[in-house]
């Protein structure tokens, strides 16, 4: 089995789509805590200890975010302390704990997924739906950097022409719109030779393919069909009212019943499936280099 | 068999006179290698763009011109963009899309190819090309020699049956210009490809070539095998320029006899054949250098990035006043970045630079680009911000009466419209405005064909006459060879080696000249082309 960063593009975003949906329509709590703990886990064994600002900054949008609701929000039967003639209530305290693991969980998960989706893989599932957007996304792509370094390289210049004094801010602000203005002249005068380019080689002639290196393999419809599988349960769980969960006023939750916890369980495996894969594929080279 | 056939050719762009090209008729025969030259401006490019319909001019057209005996209007989209591959001058601007694989992609997909088919075309040209090792990277990242080996790659895909180059090596560097023409022979022999090729860098294409075409003002001048073409410019000088060094030691000593010599193998047995070398160096021009010092760098280290490389590691050098010194090194070497630091664009970390015995942090505000220091950057293009030349010197306040070349033709166009020698040269009058006394030239011969060559040499050489000191950095070991006081070798961030350029290329023995490789053990320190004819005739007189 393949990690999941290796897999089709269309796969990885199938799964952070139906991971992500469940995490925000859904105020399961434990589903949640679910969430959170395979978001960060599979966020922790790809990058290792980097990122610790990363971290650092998101537990402190964690308390500062489960801190904002019982200030504001006086719903709720059990009363913990009176402060400036407002009630603070524990059912509060613990909507905003469970907003907050929501927001963390869907923010860590969309980091690994902005780490895993390279541009080529966005472009991949661009492609499958329109190849002449995937085309225009893929020319602004190499468009930008050259953008960037043709208005560095005339700002060089300029800089050596003597024309502007560096310590003065109206000196640089006029530099910095003489540059654009003539970059964008630039710009349009050498795509001239890109159009040609393009045009010596058939663009516009009918209808374009659009190529791809990624496949589509048997490893991708497994982990599809397990996704899909996983999230059905679930979602038929939370259809059927058996995993609601109720804050305001009182805290009440839906009975345990086998839905209930067929659906947690299948939540769970979804949460952990990034990680079982990962790990799948670490033993099975620690495996493979012992056999050696 | 002929592949292409031109018939009474005419072709006047609109609102012009004189036709770009006039009364063209020839024929290629599939798998020849066709040379185009001649001057800028004569129509080289019009002709090459004639011959794909995608990329013909709008004008005023007559004559026709067949492709495998069908008329080139009565192609399909499909066969035209398929049957001429057609690469162009600037590799970067032909690149289309962001990555590798998928730039080569970008024809066949504009095909509606399956993606099977489309997969194993490019892994076969990518394996030929050795495109394997860099397929997964970003088109940006490239260097120029491998952006126009993708550039071709990308054309290959399409399987065409005919090539056709507009100076592909214009804008590279010698040694990867000369693995892009060994590509292209290649692709000659190996498939029989027809390959169509104009050139400013003749030095190593017209030795591959079978026939060479010969142009002036829009008119096939000659048409043959390269020996007899070649001979037939005889004293010609905007074409001898451009010829091989061979070709024009040739031309110059006047040897309508014999065969005309190619390579510099050739050209040397022209030399032991014909002359005796009794007299076998040039009478030594007495230096008479100025020991002030106008640039020193001392012990100068720089860094892009706190964990990147050094990329100047511990440059000395120093420049005295009014020489022209020229620093010569292969890509990556630090030349443009020490030109950089010098005119303080980049800050170093270490060591110390001194611009006229003052250390360049001492120099407030502007006032080391003001009568001082100036520098040409690379893509002179960047000079410029307005509509014409003459608003752009006139913003400068440039004075044309004191400049050292004429530009009254230059002054009322766009500056992106100028050929590259023209460009050169706006760009250096816009430079100049600042009377700098000290200038940095990166590259000045980059996309600069043989004639503006010359007239840059000139230009140089005047300048040094008015008391200037210029800094150069150039691939161009020629144009080094004839304007340079002293060269100097950069390799790995450092100075291995400064001298006069008569020893400097006389003791290379790769990165040096054509006519020093020729004359080597034969004659002593003869490095350029003027040397070689004045001592063929010195001993000829004998």
């Amino acid at each position: 089995m393949q990690t999941l960063e290796e897999l089709h593009p269309m796969t990885i975003l199938l799964y952070f789509l139906l991971i992500t949906g469940v995490t925000m329509f859904c105020a399961n709590p434990v589903l949640l805590l679910l969430s959170l703990l395979g978001a960060v886990s599979y966020f922790l064994i790809r990058n290792g200890k980097k990122h610790g600002t990363y971290h650092l900054m998101s537990w402190i949008l964690f308390l500062i975010l489960s801190g904002i609701n019982p200030l504001v929000s006086h719903n709720g039967i059990t009363v913990l302390f009176v402060l400036n003639d407002n009630p603070v209530t524990l059912e509060a305290l613990l909507y905003g704990i469970n907003s907050a693991v929501m927001i963390l969980a869907v923010l860590y998960w969309l980091n690994s997924f902005s780490q895993i989706m390279t541009s080529e893989k966005i472009l991949c599932i661009f492609g499958t739906v329109s190849p002449k957007i995937a085309l225009l996304l893929s020319m602004t792509l190499r468009f930008v950097p050259l953008l960037n370094r043709q208005s560095r390289k005339v700002s060089d210049a300029q800089k050596a022409l003597g024309y502007y004094q560096s310590d003065n801010i109206i000196d640089s602000i006029r530099e910095k719109m003489r540059v654009m203005d003539i970059v964008i002249t630039w710009a349009l005068e050498n795509g001239i030779i890109t159009a040609n380019s393009m045009e010596a080689r058939g663009s516009g002639i009918g209808r374009r393919t659009n190529f791809s290196v990624h496949r589509m393999r048997h490893e991708d419809r497994i982990v599809i069909l397990i996704s899909i599988l996983l999230f059905s349960v679930t979602a038929a769980a939370v259809v059927r009212h058996s995993l609601d969960f109720v804050f305001y006023p009182a805290i009440s939750s839906a009975e345990y019943s086998a839905w209930s916890a067929a659906g947690t369980a299948s939540y769970a495996v979804l949460a952990f499936l990034p990680g079982i894969l990962q790990a799948e594929a670490a033993l099975r080279w620690k495996y493979l280099r012992s056999k050696i | 068999m002929e592949i292409l056939t031109v018939k009474n050719l005419n072709f006047t762009y609109p609102l012009c006179q004189d036709a770009a090209v006039q009364e063209i008729s020839f024929s290629i025969h599939r798998g020849e290698f066709i040379v185009l030259c001649g001057a800028t401006g004569c129509g080289k490019s019009t002709l090459l763009r004639m011959l794909k319909p995608e990329l013909t001019p709008a004008g005023q057209k007559s004559g026709e011109i067949y492709l495998n005996q069908k008329n080139l209007d009565d192609l399909t989209a499909e066969e035209s963009a398929c049957i001429i591959g057609y690469v162009m001058q600037n590799p970067e601007q032909q690149i289309v899309t962001d990555k590798v694989w998928h730039e080569m992609a970008y024809g066949l997909e504009n095909l509606h190819l399956p993606q099977h088919v489309i997969a194993r075309r490019i892994a076969e040209m990518a394996s030929y090309f050795g495109i394997g090792s860099w397929y997964d990277r970003s088109t940006a990242e490239l260097s120029g020699g491998q952006k126009q080996l993708l550039n071709l790659a990308a054309v290959m895909v399409m399987q065409p049956e005919i090539l056709i180059l507009d100076e592909p090596t214009a804008q590279l560097d010698p040694i990867a210009a000369s693995d892009f023409l060994s590509v292209i022979k290649k692709l000659n022999q190996d498939f029989g490809l027809t390959v169509f090729l104009t050139e400013h860098r003749l030095e190593e294409s017209i030795p591959l070539c079978d026939r060479l075409m010969i142009m002036k003002n829009g008119k096939i001048l000659e048409f043959a095998q390269p020996r007899q073409a070649a001979a037939a410019v005889g004293q010609n000088p905007e074409l001898l320029c451009a010829m091989p060094t061979a070709v024009r030691i040739f031309l110059e000593l006047d040897h309508k006899q014999q065969h005309c010599p190619l390579t510099v193998r050739e050209g040397r047995e022209l030399i032991e054949k014909n002359y005796q070398n009794l007299i076998r160096q040039l009478p030594v021009k007495k230096e008479q250098r100025s020991q002030n010092a106008v640039l020193e760098f001392h012990d100068v280290y720089f860094r892009y990035e706190r964990h990147s490389p050094d990329i100047l590691q511990g440059v000395n050098l120093t420049v005295f006043e009014n020489e022209v010194f020229c620093i010569l090194g292969e890509n990556g070497s630090g030349k443009s970045t020490g030109l950089k630091a010098a005119a303080n664009l980049l800050k170093i970390y270490s060591g110390e630079i001194r611009v006229f015995g003052k250390k360049l942090k001492t120099y407030k505000g502007n006032s080391l680009y003001h009568n001082c220091l100036a520098m040409l950057p690379q893509d002179v293009q960047t000079i410029f911000l307005k509509n014409t030349v003459r608003e752009e010197l006139e913003e400068a306040g440039a004075e044309l009466a004191l400049l050292p070349f004429q530009a009254e033709k230059l002054l009322d166009r766009h500056p992106y419209d100028l050929s590259g020698g023209e460009q050169q040269l706006a760009a250096l009058a816009r430079v100049l405005a600042a009377k700098p006394k000290l200038l940095l030239l990166d590259e000045p011969t980059k996309g600069v064909d043989a004639a503006a060559k010359q007239k840059l040499i000139q230009v140089i050489r005047n300048l040094k006459k008015s008391g200037m000191t210029l800094l150069i950095v150039t691939h161009d070991v020629e144009f080094a060879a004839e304007c340079a006081d002293r060269c100097a070798m950069f390799f790995r961030g450092q100075v291995v080696a400064v001298d006069r350029p008569d020893r400097f290329f006389s003791e290379n023995s790769f990165y040096t000249t054509a006519v020093s490789r020729m004359t080597r053990g034969y004659f002593q320190n003869a490095v350029t082309v003027a040397d070689a004819v004045m001592l063929c005739r010195a001993n000829a007189g004998q």
